[in-house]
């Protein structure tokens, strides 16, 4: 049936994707890289000149935790208050009481067992390998709560909530956030100990401020990588347990933490 | 004709990537249902990330992605995609998920107090 309200819904997406196409038509790729996205890419793994670079030869997580490093660093702070405010808002301190579900068959929860060992090495290694290979501290994060999910699914809610308690998790959440903090501003403890110029969230030796991580592994940015994963990983658990509590008992439970 | 097709060709990731941005803004504004518009946000989200991936695309040259393992650095720094585009997706991503799980909690919230997600039945919500 054609009335005015389904027309006029019809022609506004219309009219939206014309503007959106004609918006998007100065922004198609074109034969070289921008100046900005060049500079990157010439200086972030160059050894003849290690005045400005990041010895990352992945220059994605050289421009995430070094040239832009503060960025990433509050970015993660956000991610941190996201995980409070949910908690908050669900009123999750203590532990509800729960009835515990059987989860499913046996099957399941033996090949889950082994293939959550596979999800967390996997997690691993493309968080400490992030400053070669695609992948650090974000992706790992995220594979690493997969791996819970898959428990949360094959199990049940409580189980996976008996092994992990909610503080526990908030508890690896700050020490991956304190971590992160710690590695940026080394650069300030360090200047203020020896007297040498070092500038907060300094990876590398520059010309001007002689100070910085060895080389090896990327300087800081393994760290901040590893600070990252614990943060992400420990940070999408809690929502996904917050977010999958049974509505019975969380109407039971809620307003007594 | 062939003009046409071959244009179609070159670029029709951006026009799915718009058709699909044009899809999730009605859905925000024009659904009724709150969990409606909270997935059409995240949609939203993803398909304006994937437009920021393409738009460091490299054309013309055989793209390689942006790691310096193999190459010479200036044969590298003309065949490498973008990674100023990539950076910026990879921080959306995560703060995109925060974002995502504040605002469910409060769908489920509205849900519990008012047993309904339908934003024009949501009464006591009116000023």
């Amino acid at each position: 049936m054609l009335t005015i309200a389904r027309v006029s819904k019809i022609a506004f997406l219309i009219i939206l994707f014309l503007a959106l196409i004609y918006a998007a038509s100065g922004l198609t790729p074109f034969g070289s890289t921008r100046p900005l996205g060049e500079f990157y890419l010439k200086n972030a793994y160059n050894h003849n000149q290690k005045t400005l670079w990041a010895a990352s030869p992945e220059v994605v997580s050289a421009l995430l935790w070094d040239y832009r490093g503060f960025d990433t660093v509050l970015e993660t702070a956000v991610f941190y208050l996201g995980a409070i405010g949910v908690l908050s808002l669900l009123r999750l301190r203590a532990p509800v009481k729960e009835e515990v579900g059987r989860g499913m068959s046996i099957i399941v929860k033996a090949t889950g067992k082994i293939v959550f060992i596979f999800i967390i090495t996997a997690s691993l290694t493309i968080t400490v390998l992030g400053k070669e290979s695609p992948g650090g501290g974000f992706q790992g994060g995220s594979i690493y709560s997969i791996a819970y999910v898959l428990f949360l699914v094959a199990f049940s809610r409580q189980f996976l909530e008996k092994k992990v308690l909610l503080k526990n998790l908030l508890a690896i959440q700050a020490i991956g956030l304190l971590l992160i903090t710690i590695t940026s501003m080394t650069g300030f403890l360090g200047s203020w100990a020896s007297g040498e110029t070092m500038y907060i969230h300094q990876n590398q030796p520059k010309d001007w401020a002689p100070m910085g991580f060895p080389a090896i592994l990327a300087g800081s940015i393994t760290l901040l990588e590893i600070g990252e994963m614990l943060n992400v990983a420990m940070g999408f658990i809690l929502i996904f347990l917050a977010l999958t509590l049974s509505e019975k008992t969380a109407k039971m439970g809620s307003g007594n933490g | 004709m062939a003009d046409l097709l071959s244009w179609l060709l070159d670029y029709y990731p951006y026009l799915a990537i718009m058709l699909v941005i044009a899809i999730s803004f009605y859905g925000v504004l024009l659904k009724a249902n709150l969990f409606k518009k909270i997935v059409a946000l995240m949609i939203l989200t993803d398909a304006i990330n994937l437009f920021f991936l393409l738009m460091g695309y490299k054309k013309g040259v055989e793209a390689i992605p942006p790691i310096a393992v193999g190459f010479e650095l200036s044969d590298f720094a003309a065949r490498s995609v973008d990674p100023l585009t990539q950076y910026f997706v990879l921080t959306a991503i995560v703060i995109g998920m925060a974002e995502a799980a504040a605002l469910l909690t409060l769908a489920l919230l509205i849900h519990r107090y008012y047993g309904t997600l339908d934003v024009s039945k949501i009464r006591e919500l009116r000023g």
